[in-house]
């Protein structure tokens, strides 16, 4: 069954000059923003800072006193408001499961709304409790059966049941405790490539924020202080609020939540496609380098070095197996990895195309 | 004692069948405009404070001075005694649905209306279902009122329970008013047991945890 969406995929997301007043209190304060289709966007801040308000206004729970939110550059007021919510997902803290429904019918509730027969339904519940990793089964079970994290991840099938192309996630894990939430991000991340949607996440927590976000935004009373990637932030804070939130000071603390595409350099210069060693061998010195990737149609087919080119017979018999990550992966357990197999580089593979490399050791100088 | 006897003569299956009749009229009538007023209040509740003044009003006027005041405009019989029992039982029920709908808890209906949906199905799929219980518990209050009004109908010859009662003043036998008076007694606690197990499935089916 084919659902109309007010839009099939997110380029933008605007957020123009949004303000929002609660009386005397500026609750979003001249914010201006723009969210990059595909993106997970973090905003974080203190609690108070404005983050829920502000995302509350990209599905208009709230609406700004001044200002304008924009999606793929149509303004959302011209939007009707159920068919806005129905194209963004949206999970919070509080899970909000309705209390008297099954599994089945809180994922289902939409898609029973939007006029599903029941094996559509059926079908596309089973489909999603599968990505969310809850055991088909569940579909009876009423919420107060499940755990809190069981309940999360009903929320979010729930959230993506309509397969919205733009989700807004508020807390979502802040009500877990620890090692749950650790588990949950983890298995989020793998949701998220699945999906490969724009998300809009709301956070206090930084580590949580290295961790899931590609880029960060951060909130202080009201306004937006900082947008950038992990890396901008760290090495170049807007003002000590910043250094401090991301604890600049002590970044090694977030090895373990910086990723390979943070530290990986460019590859653009290694990369030859050639089909013979004496071709592959004088490009090399023409280039002045001791190392190339080779690929095919763009596709990553080896890596060789000056020393083992000149040793081989032929092209294939130099080309060798890189260690191949991608770039979300975690750099610490990339790291591990090199240092595990002795391997002092590894090829960065985006749809099998490379587009970084990861030397072990310009990776320890840029954190210290 | 002899119960058989009070039974045959007062002919009390058949006192029982028009009683527990009046009864279900009343009830049904009664649920429906409850719950439609709840409904109605619900959604103008600037009007809420005033209703429930007039039927908190209404809910003081005896029931015999009710039964009486009825008489001119319905005249005897069962009509009085169901307009009667429908009157004092709206407010239960009335009241319960008015603060269901407007107690459920605010973060799922936040959530209801963030996913999409509409303010109508908002108040079908989430406010409603999640008020059951407490309009449940309700119309179990307007079953006890039900069943004492009834009862009382036999002053005004609406037949039922209530006349064989009357008979057995009239008579002075005691028999018969005894009989009579735990039968209505038990028929009371059974339909209010029955309520009592449907309110119960209701909370567990559709309560707040």
């Amino acid at each position: 069954m084919v659902i109309e969406m007010l839009f099939r995929r997110i380029e933008t997301v605007e957020l123009r000059d949004v303000t929002k007043r609660y009386g005397d209190f500026t609750a979003v304060d001249h914010v201006n923003l723009e969210i990059i289709g595909g993106e997970l966007l973090i905003l974080i801040g203190p609690s108070g800072s404005g983050k829920t308000t502000l995302l509350r206004t990209i599905n208009r729970l709230v609406e700004p006193d001044e200002g304008e939110v924009f999606i793929n550059g149509r303004n959302i007021k011209e939007f009707d408001v159920v068919k806005l919510r129905r194209s963004i997902g949206y999970v919070i803290q509080q899970i909000g499961l309705f209390p008297h429904m099954t599994v089945k019918d809180n994922i289902g509730l939409l898609l029973k709304l939007e006029g599903w027969s029941e094996e559509e339904i059926d079908k596309r519940v089973k489909e999603l409790l599968h990505l969310v990793a809850l055991p088909e089964d569940f579909v009876t079970r009423y919420p107060h059966q499940l755990s809190g994290g069981q309940q999360q991840r009903v929320g979010l099938a729930r959230a993506l049941a309509l397969n919205p192309p733009l989700l807004l996630m508020d807390e979502p894990f802040g009500a877990l405790d620890p090692i749950l939430r650790k588990q949950l991000q983890e298995e989020f991340l793998r949701i998220k490539e699945v999906l490969g949607r724009t998300i809009v996440f709301v956070t206090h927590d930084i580590e949580e924020a290295f961790k899931l976000g590609d880029r960060i935004a951060i909130m202080r009373d009201g306004r937006l202080v900082q947008v950038g990637y992990p890396d901008e932030l760290v090495l170049n804070p807007a003002d000590e609020f910043v250094a401090k939130l991301v604890n600049a000071d002590k970044k090694f603390k977030h090895l373990d939540t910086l990723k390979v595409k943070d530290l990986m350099v460019d590859v653009e210069k290694y990369i030859v496609e050639v089909q013979r060693k004496d071709e592959l061998l004088q490009w090399m010195r023409d280039k002045n380098i001791e190392f190339a990737v080779i690929v095919e149609k763009g596709a990553l087919k080896g890596v060789t070095d000056l020393k083992s080119l000149l040793k081989s017979q032929d092209l294939e018999e130099a080309l060798m197996e890189p260690l191949v990550f991608s770039p979300g992966d975690s750099l610490a357990s990339a790291l591990a990895e090199m240092k595990r197999r002795n391997a002092f580089l590894g090829v960065v593979v985006e749809r099998e195309k490379p587009v970084g490399i990861l030397l072990a050791n310009e990776v320890l100088l840029k954190l210290l | 004692m002899d119960i058989r006897w009070v039974w045959e003569s007062q002919n009390l299956a058949q006192r029982t069948l028009e009683h527990l009749r009046m009864f279900g009229i009343a009830l049904a009538l009664s649920v429906v405009i409850g719950v439609l007023l709840g409904l109605y209040l619900y959604r103008r509740p600037k009007l809420a404070p005033i209703a429930f003044n007039v039927l908190n009003i209404l809910e003081t006027v005896p029931t015999l001075a009710l039964l009486v005041l009825l008489l001119p405009l319905l005249s005897l019989g069962e009509k009085p005694t169901i307009a009667a029992s429908v009157i004092y039982s709206i407010l239960p029920i009335a009241r319960n649905t008015y603060t269901g709908l407007t107690s459920v808890e605010r973060s799922y209906i936040e959530v209801a209306k963030a996913i999409g949906l509409s303010e109508r199905e908002v108040l079908l799929k989430v406010r409603f279902p999640l008020a059951l219980p407490l309009i449940a518990a309700g119309v179990r209050i307007a079953v006890v009122f039900t069943m004492g009004v009834v009862t009382l109908g036999g002053l005004i010859a609406a037949g039922g329970l209530g006349a064989p009662i009357q008979t057995g003043i009239h008579l002075y036998d005691r028999d018969i008013i005894i009989v009579t008076g735990l039968w209505v007694g038990a028929l009371a606690l059974i339909l209010d047991g029955v309520a009592a197990l449907i309110e119960r499935y209701l909370r567990d089916r559709y309560g707040r945890r």
